[in-house]
């Protein structure tokens, strides 16, 4: 036959005796071919080679060595290991492409995995190529041209010793052999941060002013506290509290609708202290909260002071102590 | 002696004759049926994907971050930080929510699908007193219409996961399954930051950031 005939048969022969090796190595080891899809495991292991893996259990495995698993959603990642957890048959890893930044963001359980061993560049590249249409196109193309070369007629009547012993084996390793495409999948974070988030602090109104209101011939005397309403959103609660005892004597909530800086006033009168005696001290403890939330209170508080007043006609209420 | 040497010549010359063969080298040669079979069967013994023709994708990812899907984008290039600093909030009160806008787009070379998760951060130190912030992501707009104590602003759309707490770990606001093919602008995003109704008194005046992490995968299949 002629020379180019010749060593292209030879250059076939080599090519399909790998495959069977591997195809053997694949059914006696569980070697498994893998396509790396994708150049996260770049430089050493770019995109387009062909890798070789090897089932081993989880306890042997160590940082630093590349493996092949599956994700959540069935896709075959082959990375490194960078961290691994767990004690006893089972280890929980944590895989990072060599070339991308920060490590998966999925944790792999495994009991059993399968451990890259070697590689090749590019033989990935000729793999994929096979299993696209031009690729098998061309592939039964050669079948066809080395069944012709097997089966053909040699004029002086041939022997067929090798045809039938090697068929078998070849017809059973095809059927069996699996190579698998690998997603070492590139990766990009952004680390996004907002600006700042700052809570609410609530201001305490300013002190109250003090004015004595009624008292008509004595009688009905009231102390009226006024003060700026400092937010639309507050309120305020009142104590008043006998000051010789410290027993409280009234409370309260005044909400006030008017604006910011609008007048609250509140009314300090006998009826409210209960009073029964004149010369008597209270304070008047003021202390603004949200009204949405009333657990939100200023942190400080203001006291006034007011005092009763026995006339012949009726208990009032007096600004400033006894 | 001369015939045991003249029966090992032969028995080499033969073994010589046998691989010369045309016949011989291409059966071996049909051993290459092997990666045809691999393609064709694997998905009868494996549970993994098939190799198919041209999945092979060198080139890097590019996730990039906005306000708006009109831009201006950031976080260009592999593995950037950006800043959100419009998310900001001067005056929060319990019970109050505040919706801002946010974009994702996919500019480099190959599909992924991202996610993101919220966790504390560090500019200022996290100053809030048991994690009173939620956070949660919307794939719509923010709605800012109230504007009266307590202030509750939306986000229109649906919501990408349930409020999360902010702690110092990781909370997915968005699960990692959203699908950006390379060139695509998602759609408009809505932030959505609340202080709970129970956030307790000691969190007056505190000060706190959110940190949200994006995270895209690279599609292979």
């Amino acid at each position: 036959m002629s020379r180019l005939r010749s060593l292209l048969l030879s250059l076939g022969a080599i090519v399909g005796s790998l495959c069977v090796l591997v195809a053997i190595g694949g059914v006696v080891a569980g070697v498994n071919p893998l396509v790396f899809r994708s150049g996260s495991m770049g430089p050493d292991i770019p995109a387009g080679a062909l890798g070789f893996s090897r089932p081993v259990p989880a306890t042997d495995l160590a940082v630093g060595d590349v493996v092949s698993v599956l994700t959540s959603d069935r896709t075959r990642v082959t990375h490194r290991i960078v961290d691994i957890a767990g004690t006893g048959e089972t280890r929980s890893l944590t895989l990072q492409g060599d070339a991308n930044g920060t490590p998966d963001t999925e944790t792999y359980q495994v009991g059993r995995t399968d451990r890259l061993f070697w590689s090749v560049p590019l033989l990935g590249y000729a793999v994929a190529w096979l299993g696209s249409p031009l690729g098998l196109f061309l592939l039964g193309g050669v079948v066809l041209g080395l069944l012709a070369v097997i089966f053909k007629r040699r004029p002086q009547g041939g022997k067929r010793r090798a045809t039938a012993l090697m068929a078998a084996p070849v017809a059973v390793a095809v059927v069996v052999a699996s190579t698998t495409g690998t997603a070492a999948a590139f990766t990009d974070t952004a680390p996004t941060s907002s600006g700042t988030l700052t809570a609410h602090t609530v201001i305490s109104q300013a002190a109250p002013v003090c004015s004595n209101e009624g008292g008509i011939l004595g009688l009905l005397g009231y102390s009226e506290l006024t003060w700026s309403h400092v937010d639309t959103r507050y309120e305020y609660a009142y104590t008043a509290t006998r000051v010789s005892t410290g027993a409280v004597v009234a409370t309260g909530t005044i909400t006030p609708a008017g604006p910011a800086n609008s007048s609250v006033t509140l009314d300090i009168t006998a009826a409210l202290l209960s009073l029964t005696l004149g010369n008597v001290d209270f304070d008047v403890t003021i202390r603004s909260r949200l009204t949405q939330t009333s657990s939100w209170v200023a942190a400080t508080a203001t006291v006034s002071r007011v005092h009763s007043v026995n006339l012949l006609v009726g208990l009032s209420v007096r600004c400033g102590p006894a | 002696m001369a015939s045991d040497v003249a029966r090992a010549r032969h028995r080499r010359s033969a073994w010589r004759s046998w691989l010369g063969r045309g016949r011989t080298r291409a059966l071996l040669s049909l051993g290459i049926l092997l990666a045809f079979g691999a393609v064709g069967t694997s998905a009868y013994w494996t549970d993994t994907a098939t190799v198919t023709g041209s999945t092979i994708t060198s080139g890097s990812m590019d996730l990039q971050v906005a306000q708006t899907t009109a831009g201006p984008w950031g976080a260009v290039g592999t593995d950037t930080a950006y800043s959100a600093s419009h998310i900001t909030i001067s005056d929060l009160t319990p019970s109050e929510a505040y919706a801002f806008p946010l974009a994702v787009r996919n500019v480099g070379a190959a599909d992924f699908t991202y996610g993101a998760t919220a966790t504390q951060g560090a500019s200022p130190a996290w100053g809030f007193v048991d994690t009173p912030i939620t956070v949660q992501v919307f794939a719509g707009s923010p709605v800012t219409t109230d504007t009266t104590y307590p202030i509750q602003q939306t986000c229109s759309g649906t919501q990408l996961a349930a409020a999360a707490t902010v702690t110092t770990g990781d909370t997915t606001v968005i699960p990692n399954t959203r699908r950006l093919d390379k060139g695509v602008t998602d759609a408009q995003l809505c932030v959505l930051v609340s202080m709970v109704s129970t956030a307790d008194n000691s969190n007056q005046g505190k000060q706190g950031q959110i940190r949200l992490d994006l995270a895209a995968t690279q599609v292979t299949s």
